[in-house]
C-alpha cells in the first residue's frame, strides 16, 4: 500500500477508536448536553457522521466510483453513533480501495477548494480529533467514567495464583483457544499439559501470575512472561490478561494489571510488551491506560479459523 | 573511494542450501556478532556443538530454510527463515535472518541470499 495512505489510515483508525471509546458509553441524556447557544453533543456527532458521508461522496467523485448513499441522522446514543460511523467509514474505505498513487495525490476542484483523496482523508481524521475535544469540553464532569468498575457484583480479590487454580485457569484459557483468535493456540490444553506454563511463574522475580477471584471463583488472570529466549531480552516481559467470558467489562483487567504493575515494580524489568490480535478496542484501551504505546502492526501473521489475523504489538518502558 | 564491488557468479559466488559441514563456519560468523555487536541479543558465544539444535530446525524443503553464500569455496554469509512464535496459528509466519561475515559486507551477498531464499519459499 502507498506509505502515505497507510500512515494516514493508521492515524484515522487510532483517532476514530479514541472518539468511539469516549462516545460509546453515552446515553440519550448525554446526547442532549449542550452549552448555551452551542450545539448539543448529539448534533456535534451528527455533524461528524454527516461530514464523513459527504467526504465519501467527494472521494467517489475523485476516484471515479459511484457515490454511496448515506443518510446521517441525529444519533440516539453512543451505540447509534458507532453504528452510523461504521457505515460511513466502510463507504470511505470502499472509495479508496484499489485506487492508484496518481489518483491519491491528484488535486480535484470541489467548490472553492481543491482536494486530493489524501487531503480528504486528512480532513476526516481532523474532524474526529477536533470534535473529540469539543465533546469532552461540553460534557465536562458529566462524562461517564471510561472504566466500568464492578457495579453491584461481589467484591474482587487479586492474589498470586496457587496450584489448585490450574484447572480453572486452563478452562478460561481454553475458551479463548477454541472460540476466539485472541490467542494463537489452536488446540485446547489438558490441565496436565498446562503445567509447564504454570511453572514458569513464581511469587518473586520477573514472572508472575495473578488471579482475580469473585465469590470464590476465578474471574480472570494476568501474567508477566519471558518475551524472548535470547539473553539480552531478559529485562523485557510480555504481559497478558484474560477474563472469563462472563466477567468481561467489570474492570477486572484493570484491577489485575494495576496490581501486577505494583508487584513487579522492584524487579529488574525495563520494558513490557503485549501482543493483541486485531481488532480489540477494549484491550488496546486497557494497555494504553497502563502506558503502552502502539509499537508495530504485524499484518496477517496468524491463521486461525481459516482467516489471517493482524497482531498489534504494544510496548512501554519503565 | 571506489564503489564496493558487487559479487556475482563470475566472482565465484554460489548460493546453496547449507550442509552439516558448514556449521563451524556459520557458528564463527554468528559469534562475531554475538561478541562485538548488539545486532543479536545473544550475549555468549556458542560452541559448534551448542549450535546444532539451531541448525537442526532447517531443511531443504518446507518453511524453514537455511541458505549459505559461498565465495571461492568459503562461506561468506547465510540467510534463514525460521519459526516466529511457537503458537500454532503463527505457523504461516516465518522470521527471516541474514548475516554476512564481517569482512564480506557491502558486496551484495545479502541481496543475493534473500532473493534466493524468497524464491525457495
Amino acid at each position: 500500500m502507498n506509505p502515505d495512505l497507510a500512515a494516514l489510515l493508521e492515524r484515522m483508525t487510532r483517532d476514530r477508536q479514541r472518539l468511539l471509546s469516549l462516545v460509546m458509553p453515552l446515553d440519550a441524556a448525554h446526547m442532549g448536553a449542550e452549552r448555551r447557544g452551542g450545539w448539543s453533543v448529539g448534533r456535534v456527532l451528527e455533524h461528524v457522521i454527516e461530514s464523513e458521508a459527504i467526504y465519501a461522496k467527494l472521494l467517489a467523485h475523485q476516484c471515479g466510483k459511484p457515490a454511496p448513499e448515506i443518510i446521517a441522522r441525529e444519533p440516539e446514543n453512543g451505540a447509534d453513533v458507532a453504528t452510523q460511523l461504521a457505515g460511513t467509514r466502510d463507504a470511505v474505505m470502499a472509495m479508496i480501495d484499489g485506487v492508484d498513487d496518481d489518483t491519491l495525490y491528484r488535486l480535484v476542484r470541489a467548490g472553492h477548494e481543491e482536494y486530493s483523496p489524501l487531503s480528504v482523508l486528512e480532513n476526516i481524521d481532523l474532524h474526529d480529533r477536533e470534535h473529540y475535544a469539543q465533546i469532552v469540553e461540553i460534557l465536562g464532569g458529566a462524562a461517564p467514567k471510561p472504566a466500568r468498575e464492578a457495579r453491584d457484583e461481589s467484591p474482587v480479590t487479586i492474589r498470586a495464583a496457587v496450584d489448585a487454580d490450574l484447572p480453572r485457569l486452563t478452562e478460561i484459557y481454553n475458551h479463548y483457544v477454541e472460540n476466539t483468535p485472541i490467542t494463537f493456540d489452536t488446540v485446547p490444553f489438558t490441565v496436565d499439559e498446562r503445567r509447564a506454563w504454570f511453572e514458569r511463574y513464581a511469587t518473586t522475580g520477573r514472572y508472575r501470575l495473578l488471579v482475580a477471584e469473585a465469590d470464590g471463583v476465578i474471574a480472570g488472570y494476568a501474567t508477566t512472561s519471558p518475551f524472548h529466549p535470547r539473553k539480552a531480552y531478559e529485562t523485557t516481559v510480555e504481559m497478558t490478561v484474560l477474563c472469563a467470558p462472563e466477567a468481561v467489562g467489570r474492570g477486572i483487567g484493570r484491577m489485575l494489571y494495576g496490581r501486577l504493575f505494583d508487584e513487579i515494580a522492584g524487579e529488574d524489568i525495563h520494558a513490557a510488551v503485549a501482543a493483541i490480535t486485531m481488532p480489540n478496542d477494549a484491550s488496546v484501551a486497557l494497555h494504553e491506560a497502563f502506558g503502552f504505546k502502539r509499537a508495530a502492526l504485524l499484518e496477517e501473521v496468524g491463521r486461525k479459523f481459516d482467516e489471517y489475523w493482524d497482531v498489534l504489538w504494544m510496548s512501554r518502558t519503565f | 573511494m571506489d564503489e564496493p564491488h558487487v559479487l556475482s557468479a563470475r566472482d565465484g559466488l554460489l548460493i546453496r542450501d547449507a550442509a552439516a559441514a558448514d556449521l563451524p563456519r556459520l557458528t564463527e560468523i554468528y559469534n562475531h556478532y554475538v561478541v562485538h555487536t548488539p545486532i543479536t541479543f545473544d550475549l555468549v558465544a556458542w560452541t559448534v556443538d551448542q549450535r546444532r539444535t539451531w541448525f537442526a530446525q532447517f531443511s531443504a524443503s518446507g518453511r524453514h530454510r537455511l541458505l549459505v553464500a559461498e565465495v571461492d569455496g568459503t562461506v561468506a554469509g547465510y540467510a534463514c527463515s525460521h519459526q516466529f512464535r511457537t503458537k500454532a496459528a503463527y505457523d504461516t509466519t516465518v522470521e527471516t535472518t541474514i548475516y554476512c561475515a564481517a569482512d564480506m559486507t557491502g558486496r551484495g551477498l545479502g541481496i543475493a541470499l534473500y532473493a534466493a531464499l524468497f524464491e525457495r519459499l
